[in-house]
C-alpha cells in the first residue's frame, strides 16, 4: 500500500477540523477504554500472563528459523503448502500465481492488515481478480475506496450516517425506503449482501493472528464469522501472514489468547478463535481443497537484527491506538499507512523507511499510556525516541531544530552564562508582557500560540530571587 | 526523619534542582519548593551550576546536545544526600534516563555519577511525604482544587496520592478530572512542533477542568501548567493555575500562571 | 523465486541471531484461577460465562431426547421444523418426532437451523470446541442462522489447556490435527459501526447450547 505519511501535517490539519471524525473517535475511545480496564481488572493474573507472553515472544524471536521450519514441516504433513516471500512484490506475485494455478476468478477476504500492507486488492484487481472484503468494517471501506483507519475496527473513523450513505449508493438494488438508521439494520444489510458470496468464491484469503509451529496451524481471532465462512466455503484457502506471527505451541497460543481479546475489546475471549491445519481430509464433508500459507518477510527480519526488535512482540491488539490521545485527536488515516497509532509510529517507519515517515516518531508527547496498556509491554516511547536518534544521526531533522538544540545545550553547559542570558531575557519578556501576563504570540512559537496564550515569565530567573532572599536572611 | 528543633541528629541534605522551566518562568515556585523542604527539616543547597537535565535534547534524539547540557549537573549534585525536583518529568529524566544518556559516552566517571544521581533523585511532593514523612503542609486553603497528574509523575515516578494527601491536609477540596490519566498535550517540544495536535489535547483537558468548576488547577509540572493555563486563558476561563509547591507552601504572592498582573508590584489586579 | 526467497529469509534470520544470548522458553503457563475450577464449580462457570456471552443454555436429560426436545424448542422459538444435523447425531431416533425433518451433512445458506456436537469446551470462558471431520462438518457452525450445539459435561475442561491436550490426543490417534478447530463463545457479533455491539453479524445470530450428563459418542472413538 502506498504511504502518505509524508503528508502527515496536512492530514492532521484536515483531521483536526473534521467534526464527524471527532465524534467517531470519541465513540471508539469511550467504548473501548473502560471495557479493557474492566476486563483486565477481572483477571487477577493478567500481569503474570503478560510476563509469560513476553518471555515466549522473546524466546521465539531468538529462534525464528527453528520454529518457522517446524511450522512448514507440519503444514506440509497436513497436506498444505508454504510459500516464502522476502518482500512485498514477491508476496503479491506469489498470491497471484496461486490464483492462476487454481483458476481463481472470485475471491472473498477476511480482515488482514498484512494484505493491506501489500496493497493486495489493488494488485489482484489490476489482474482481473477483485477480492471482496467480508469483514463489516473492511467491506464498508472497500465500498468507499478508503484504507483502514484502525487495525481491528477498520471503519472506526465513520459515523453511522456516513455508512448508511455508502450503502445507499452501493446497494442501489435495495428498497430506497428501507430502515438504515441503526447499527443493527446496517449490519443486517451487509450480512444479506454477502451471504451467498462465500460459497461462490474460488478462493478465500485470510490473515493469521498466530501461527503454531507445533501443529502447522494458523489462527484467526474474530467475532463476525466472516473469516470462517471465507476459509471454509471457498475451494482454496490462502493464508497470508508475516513471519513474526509464529509461536511455538498451542499452550503458548493460550497465553496470548488470554491477553489479546481483553486488550483489544475487553472480551475475555473473542466469539470465534479458529485453528486451520491444512486442506479438507478424506471423508470431510466441507472445507477447502487446498491450503496455502504465504509467509511474508517484508522488513521483519531486518527489524529482528536492529534496535526495533521489541516491536516484533506486537500481537496487534490495538490497545495502544485506543488509549493514545494523539490517535484520538487525529484518527488513523493521518498516519498515512496501514499501521497507525503508537504501534504505527514505530512500525511504519521501520517497514517503509524513516525517510518516508519523518513525522511519525516525532508526533508524540511521550505520555507513555501506550506502553502502560500494551499486553507485551513494548516500550513504545523508547522505540520512538530511538527513531528520533536515528533521524538526528542521519541529519533528517530540521536545521532549525539542530540550531536551537545546539544553542540551548551550549548555553546549558555553561551555567554562569546560562544564568546571565536567561535572567536578562526573561526580564525583557516579563516587561513586554505587561499587565496581561500572557503573550498572544511570539516569534518561533506559532505552533503554541495558535490555540493557547503563552504565559509570561516572572522575570529575572530563580537565582536572582534566591540570592536576594539569602541576603535578606543574613 | 523530620527532626524537632534542638535535636543533634544530622539533617538530610537536599540538592534542589529547580528545573529550567521554573527558573525561567516561575522562580517563585522554586522558592516555595525551597521553603517546603526547609520546613520539612532538610538542609537545602541550591547548586549554582545547574541549568538543564538534558530532557529536551534527549527526547528530540540529539544525544550529544543532551549530554552537553546535562554534564554540569553531574558535578553540581555530586555530594548531596538527595536530589529533589519540583517536576515529575525532570525527576524522571534524572532517575530513569540519565544513566542511559551517559551510557555510550565512554566516560566511566560520568557514568558513575549518573548512576548515583539516578538513585537519589525524587520528585518534590513524593519526597516530602514518602521520605520526610510530612503530613500537614504549612499552606492553608479552602479552595476547590482540580489536581492534574503529569504523565511522567504518574507513570515514571509513581506520584499521585502524595500531592493529593498534602493538598487535602492543607484544607483543599481536591477533585479528580474525568480523564485524569490522559495527557494534556505538552510533551516538551511537541507542544510547538505539533501545535495543532497539542492544542487540541490541551483543549480537551481544559474542557475537562472547566466541567469540574474548580477554583484552581494545580500540578507539580511547569510544562503542563503553562500548557493548560495557556489554553484556559485563551478560553477566557477564570480558573487559577498554580504549581503545587506554591499552594502547599501557602505564600502564593505571585499572580497565577497566565493570570493578569500589576507590572509595578507583580501582584494580580484588584 | 520461492526457493531462493526461502534461503534468503533463513539467512537473514540466522544473521539476526548471531552473537545473541538466546532466551529460554518459559514453559507452560499456570492457568489462572478462573481456568482451574473443577466439579460443579467448573460446570457452573461454563454455564455462567456462556450465558454472559449471549448463548442460551439448557440441559437434556439424555442425548436420546434430542429429537423430541428440538421439536418442542423449534416450535416455541417460531422456527421452521427443519434442521441440518451433524452425522454424529444421525443415529438418534429422528423418525419418532413426526415433525422435525432432518438432513445430515454440511450446511448450506438455505439451512435456518443447524445441530452439531462439541468435541470439548473451556469453562473459563464459556467456550465450546468444535472440530471438523466426518462426524461434525464445520459449516454447521457458521452458516445456519441458528446454531444448536450439544455438549457433554464430561467434555468440559477447566480452561483451554484441557482442550489443547484433547487435540494432541486426537493428533496422536489419527495422525493429523483436524482440518479446523473452532472455539466458539456465543453467537456472532460486530462493533464495527460506531463501536456499538450488534449480535448476529455474518455467523449465526443465535447459539443454543444443550448440556448432557452422559459421555458423548466421541468417547467411543477416542
Amino acid at each position: 500500500m502506498e504511504t502518505t505519511s509524508e503528508r502527515f501535517r496536512e492530514s492532521v490539519a484536515a483531521a483536526i477540523r473534521d467534526d464527524e471524525l471527532k465524534g467517531a473517535m470519541s465513540k471508539l475511545t469511550s467504548a473501548l477504554r473502560p471495557k479493557r480496564a474492566s476486563a483486565v481488572a477481572g483477571l487477577p493474573e493478567f500481569d503474570q500472563l503478560r510476563d509469560h507472553g513476553i518471555a515466549i515472544k522473546m524466546h521465539t524471536l531468538d529462534h525464528m528459523d527453528t520454529y518457522l521450519a517446524r511450522f512448514e514441516d507440519n503444514v506440509i504433513a497436513n497436506g498444505g503448502h508454504v510459500h516464502w516471500c522476502a518482500d512485498e512484490a514477491s508476496a503479491r506475485q506469489t498470491i497471484l500465481d496461486l490464483c492462476r494455478q487454481h483458476n481463481v476468478r472470485t475471491v472473498t477476504k477476511g480482515k488482514s492488515m498484512v494484505t493491506e500492507e501489500l496493497g493486495l486488492n489493488a494488485f489482484l484487481d489490476s489482474h482481473g481478480i477483485l477480492p471482496l472484503e467480508t469483514d463489516l468494517g473492511e467491506y464498508i471501506i472497500q465500498l468507499r475506496g478508503e484504507h483502514p483507519s484502525h487495525i481491528i475496527a477498520p471503519a472506526t473513523h465513520l459515523q453511522r450516517e456516513q455508512i448508511a450513505d455508502t450503502f445507499r449508493k452501493s446497494h442501489a438494488h435495495l428498497d430506497a425506503d428501507r430502515a438504515m438508521d441503526t447499527a443493527e439494520s446496517l449490519t443486517e444489510e451487509a450480512r444479506q449482501e454477502l451471504r451467498e458470496k462465500y460459497g461462490a468464491a474460488d478462493a478465500g484469503i485470510t490473515g493469521a493472528n498466530f501461527m503454531i509451529a507445533e501443529t502447522g496451524s494458523t489462527i484467526i481471532v474474530t467475532n463476525e464469522g466472516n473469516g470462517d465462512l471465507t476459509q471454509t466455503l471457498a475451494k482454496v484457502h490462502i493464508v497470508v501472514a508475516s513471519l513474526e506471527k509464529i509461536i511455538p505451541t498451542m499452550d503458548d497460543a493460550g497465553v496470548f489468547l488470554r491477553l489479546l481479546a481483553r486488550s483489544a475489546t475487553g472480551q475475555d475471549m473473542s466469539v470465534y478463535t479458529t485453528l486451520s491445519s491444512g486442506p479438507r481430509r478424506a471423508g470431510d464433508l466441507d472445507g477447502p481443497d487446498a491450503f496455502h500459507v504465504v509467509l511474508v518477510d517484508n522488513g521483519r527480519s531486518a527489524m529482528l537484527g536492529g534496535s526495533e526488535r521489541e516491536m516484533l512482540r506486537c500481537i496487534r491488539c490495538s490497545a495502544c491506538l485506543n488509549h493514545c490521545p494523539v490517535y484520538a485527536s487525529i484518527g488513523g488515516h493521518a498516519y498515512g499507512w496501514v499501521y497507525s497509532g503508537p504501534m504505527g509510529k514505530v512500525l511504519t517507519p521501520s517497514l517503509t523507511g524513516l525517510d518516508k515517515a519523518k513525522d511519525l516518531p516525532n508526533a508524540s508527547s511521550f505520555c507513555g499510556k501506550c506502553q502502560e496498556v500494551c499486553p507485551m509491554r513494548i516500550p513504545l516511547p523508547k522505540l520512538m525516541r530511538n527513531l528520533r536518534v536515528k533521524q538526528t544521526e542521519m541529519k533528517m531533522t530540521s536545521w532549525r531544530q539542530r540550531i536551537l538544540l545546539f544553542l540551548w545545550s551550549s548555553l546549558a553547559s555553561r551555567p554562569a552564562l546560562y544564568r546571565f542570558v536567561t535572567g536578562a531575557m526573561t526580564k525583557i519578556l516579563a516587561g513586554l508582557a505587561g499587565r496581561k501576563g500572557v503573550f498572544r504570540w511570539l516569534p518561533l512559537t506559532g505552533g503554541w500560540t495558535k490555540m493557547r496564550d503563552l504565559p509570561a515569565p516572572e522575570g529575572g530567573g530563580f537565582f536572582a530571587r534566591y540570592d536576594a532572599s539569602r541576603k535578606e536572611n543574613n | 526523619m523530620t527532626t524537632s528543633s534542638g535535636s543533634s541528629q544530622k539533617k538530610v541534605t537536599v540538592g534542589l534542582f529547580v528545573t529550567c522551566l521554573i527558573d525561567a518562568m516561575r522562580p517563585s515556585a522554586g522558592m516555595a519548593a525551597l521553603r517546603l523542604l526547609e520546613t520539612a527539616g532538610c538542609e537545602v543547597v541550591v547548586p549554582k551550576d545547574q541549568s538543564c537535565c538534558g530532557q529536551p535534547a534527549w527526547n528530540s534524539g540529539d544525544i550529544n546536545s543532551a549530554r552537553k547540557a546535562a554534564t554540569p549537573f553531574l558535578d553540581a549534585f555530586d555530594t548531596c544526600d538527595y536530589v529533589v525536583v519540583p517536576s515529575g518529568s525532570c525527576a524522571g529524566m534524572l532517575a530513569h534516563h540519565l544513566v542511559d544518556l551517559f551510557d555510550g559516552s565512554g566516560d566511566t566517571h560520568a557514568q558513575k555519577q549518573a548512576s548515583s544521581i539516578a538513585a537519589k533523585t525524587h520528585e518534590l511532593t513524593s519526597f516530602l511525604v514518602d521520605v520526610m514523612g510530612m503530613k500537614t503542609p504549612p499552606g492553608k486553603t479552602g479552595a476547590r482544587i482540580a489536581y492534574h497528574d503529569s504523565c511522567s509523575s504518574l507513570r515514571e515516578m509513581q506520584v499521585s496520592a502524595q500531592p493529593r494527601a498534602l493538598l487535602k491536609a492543607a484544607g483543599a477540596d481536591v477533585v479528580d478530572l474525568d480523564k485524569a490519566d490522559t495527557c494534556c498535550g505538552f510533551g516538551g517540544t511537541f507542544s510547538v512542533k505539533y501545535g495543532d495536535i497539542s492544542g487540541t489535547m490541551s483543549d480537551d483537558k481544559a474542557a475537562d477542568i472547566e466541567g469540574k468548576d474548580p477554583d484552581m488547577l494545580v500540578a507539580g509540572e511547569m510544562g503542563c501548567l503553562m500548557n493548560i493555563a495557556g489554553r484556559l486563558s485563551r478560553r477566557g476561563s477564570s480558573v487559577e493555575v498554580r504549581h503545587v509547591a506554591e499552594v502547599l507552601d501557602g505564600v502564593m504572592e505571585a499572580p497565577p500562571i497566565a493570570g493578569p498582573r500589576n507590572t509595578a508590584s507583580g501582584r494580580p489586579e484588584e | 523465486m520461492a526457493a531462493s526467497d526461502r534461503t534468503l529469509i533463513f539467512d537473514r534470520l540466522r544473521k539476526a541471531g548471531e552473537g545473541r544470548i538466546k532466551a529460554p522458553h518459559p514453559g507452560r503457563a499456570t492457568p489462572p484461577k478462573m481456568g482451574s475450577l473443577s466439579g460443579k464449580k467448573k460446570i457452573d462457570r461454563f454455564v455462567e460465562q456462556a450465558s454472559q456471552q449471549y448463548a442460551t443454555v439448557d440441559t437434556l436429560s439424555s442425548l436420546d431426547d434430542l429429537p423430541r426436545y428440538l421439536t418442542k424448542w423449534l416450535r416455541r422459538q417460531n422456527l421452521p421444523q427443519e434442521v441440518v444435523i451433524a452425522p454424529i447425531l444421525e443415529h438418534l431416533d429422528w423418525q419418532d418426532t413426526k415433525s422435525v425433518t432432518t438432513r445430515t451433512g454440511a450446511a448450506t445458506t438455505a439451512d435456518m437451523v443447524g445441530v452439531s456436537m462439541a468435541y470439548g469446551a473451556a469453562a473459563e470462558t464459556g467456550t465450546v470446541m468444535m472440530i471438523s471431520g466426518e462426524q461434525t462438518p464445520t459449516t454447521l457452525n457458521f452458516v445456519p442462522d441458528v446454531e444448536i450445539i450439544v455438549l457433554s459435561k464430561k467434555d468440559i475442561s477447566a480452561g483451554m489447556e484441557g482442550c489443547w491436550d484433547q487435540l494432541r490426543a486426537y493428533k496422536d490417534k489419527t495422525g493429523q490435527m483436524p482440518r479446523a478447530v473452532n472455539y466458539i463463545t456465543g453467537p456472532s457479533r460486530t462493533a464495527d459501526v460506531e463501536a456499538t455491539m450488534v449480535l448476529g453479524a455474518h455467523g449465526p445470530r443465535r447459539l443454543h447450547l444443550l448440556l448432557i450428563d452422559e459421555a458423548s459418542p466421541w468417547r467411543k472413538n477416542r
